[in-house]
């Protein structure tokens, strides 16, 4: 017994010097602070907002951005929240969650592509959330290296293929919503306006 | 003894990390709690059974050695996701496998249990927590506010969020029931093993566990609203919402406590 004892402690211990020698993910840092920003986008202008101490708290991001772009008739909120590496409870929170708990509740929810001219294709969860009367579009997805997901599993899966394969598990969510002022097609109209000006400079700010 | 020491010193030096989160998470989140017990109360299991344990002679089982290189593997994808909870289950993995290996199936079996019921001390990954937590959360707030307006109290309900006329209250997570759900899901595991011998009569108890926490939570939301509505804001907050905590997990307790009475009376002649 005592022998056997002896070869899983060698074997355990030989795996424990491994792993301590090699650390599975770097921190990869933002290429910019993204309070950088440009406050004018084409011809939308920025209000900034900052998180209370009690959000950051929750979502321990590394970098992040709240904004209110306003535009001709429209508004678009702005939220790109960034981690430099993924660990235990500093990781992206899905706004499946945080949402509802606030009253508002999904109505639809949906998995489109959108195409934003000179720029690859990018997956997204478009929603639509409801709190009493009020109406609001939600875009969202999630960035890891080029990859653009929507699927929180997915996300984890390309966590580990990322970490295997490069060392690296940093990861962006980026959240655009707009009110519902007349129609839900407006609405995401509008987003999909400020995507056209917003996503080409996100190659600035997030690695690659 | 060295080869045990060894292997405690390098499992130890290996888990330390996720040793140390999970008491930091037992400490800081009292949905977790419980945690501390869990350990405890396998040992008791293990120690319960020592004449069994040491009347019976050590063997060997290859296969433990492959489990426990599987829970290896395990931490390694674990350590790969940043996934904490898969770090932490592989600790069990690793643990069993060994002593599968060094002791063998006979004592082993007898050892299965009390190393099962260590899961308990694991707290749920993120994911799995929340799509659980939430509809459970917004189930209990739902159908609390139908009581209340049963009770003829003016009440409107806003996601999680109940509205009364003279104040608001938010249904957190941790009255969700989730809290008092994993808590006596491992108190009702450890009295199922320890009172009854018949499978099924273990199985019903545990099962009990879960519509009893949500039950004793559902109370929790009515109470404090009704009580609330008639005595003001003040009541929702401080010392009676830690004492409505304390007051509901005792009531699933009772509840729990009381099952397990009427289980025992069933067949007793038959079953013991």
């Amino acid at each position: 017994m005592g022998r056997r004892l002896l070869l899983v402690g060698l074997i355990v211990l030989g795996f424990a010097i491994y792993v301590q020698a090699r650390p599975f993910h770097d921190r990869v840092p933002i290429k910019q602070d993204l309070s950088g920003f440009p406050l004018q986008l084409g011809d939308w202008r920025a209000a900034e907002y900052m998180l209370s101490d009690s959000v950051l708290e929750q979502l321990r991001v590394t970098n992040y951005l709240m904004r209110d772009y306003r535009g001709e008739g429209a508004s678009v909120n702005v939220y790109i929240g960034y981690y430099e590496t993924q660990r235990e409870g500093a990781q992206i929170h899905s706004p499946r969650h945080c949402l509802p708990g606030s009253g508002w509740v999904p109505a639809t929810t949906e998995r489109r592509v959108v195409h934003v001219e000179g720029h690859r294709p990018i997956n997204v969860v478009q929603a639509v959330y409801q709190k009493q009367d009020a109406k609001e579009v939600f875009v969202y997805w999630y960035q890891m290296k080029d990859a653009t997901i929507t699927n929180e599993y997915l996300l984890k899966a390309q966590m580990v293929l990322n970490s295997l394969k490069y060392r690296r598990n940093d990861a962006a969510f980026i959240r655009l919503s707009a009110p519902v002022k007349s129609t839900v097609p407006d609405a995401v109209a509008s987003i999909e306006a400020f995507m056209a000006d917003f996503v080409p400079l996100l190659a600035d700010y997030l690695p690659e | 003894m060295v080869g045990a020491g060894l292997f405690v010193g390098a499992f130890a030096w290996l888990y330390m990390q996720a040793l140390s989160g999970m008491w930091a998470d037992w400490s800081n989140d009292p949905n977790y709690s419980h945690g501390f017990l869990v350990p405890l109360i396998s040992a008791y299991f293990v120690w319960q059974k020592k004449e069994v344990l040491t009347a019976l002679t050590p063997r060997r089982s290859l296969l433990g050695l492959m489990i426990a290189l599987g829970g290896l593997a395990m931490f390694l994808v674990g350590s790969v996701a940043g996934e904490s909870f898969t770090i932490r289950m592989s600790m069990i993995v690793v643990l069993s496998g060994a002593l599968l290996f060094a002791l063998g199936w006979p004592i082993f079996r007898e050892l299965l249990f009390p190393l099962a019921f260590l899961v308990f001390m694991v707290p749920l990954p993120y994911i799995l927590y929340d799509t659980v937590a939430f509809p459970l959360r917004m189930m209990i707030t739902k159908y609390s506010v139908e009581i209340m307006k049963f009770l003829g109290v003016a009440v409107l309900r806003e996601g999680n969020i109940i509205h009364l006329t003279n104040t608001t209250l938010e249904v957190a997570d941790a009255c969700s029931g989730i809290r008092s759900i994993i808590s006596l899901l491992a108190l009702s595991t450890a009295m199922a093993y320890l009172f009854f011998k018949p499978m099924w009569k273990r199985i019903v108890l545990v099962a009990l566990a879960i519509p009893m926490a949500v039950f004793a939570n559902g109370v929790r939301v009515v109470g404090t609203g009704v009580l609330a509505s008639y005595f003001g804001p003040e009541v929702a907050q401080g010392f009676f919402h830690e004492f409505a905590g304390l007051a509901v997990f005792a009531l699933a307790m009772a509840l729990l406590v009381g099952a397990a009475g009427v289980l025992s009376r069933i067949g007793r002649s038959r079953h013991g």
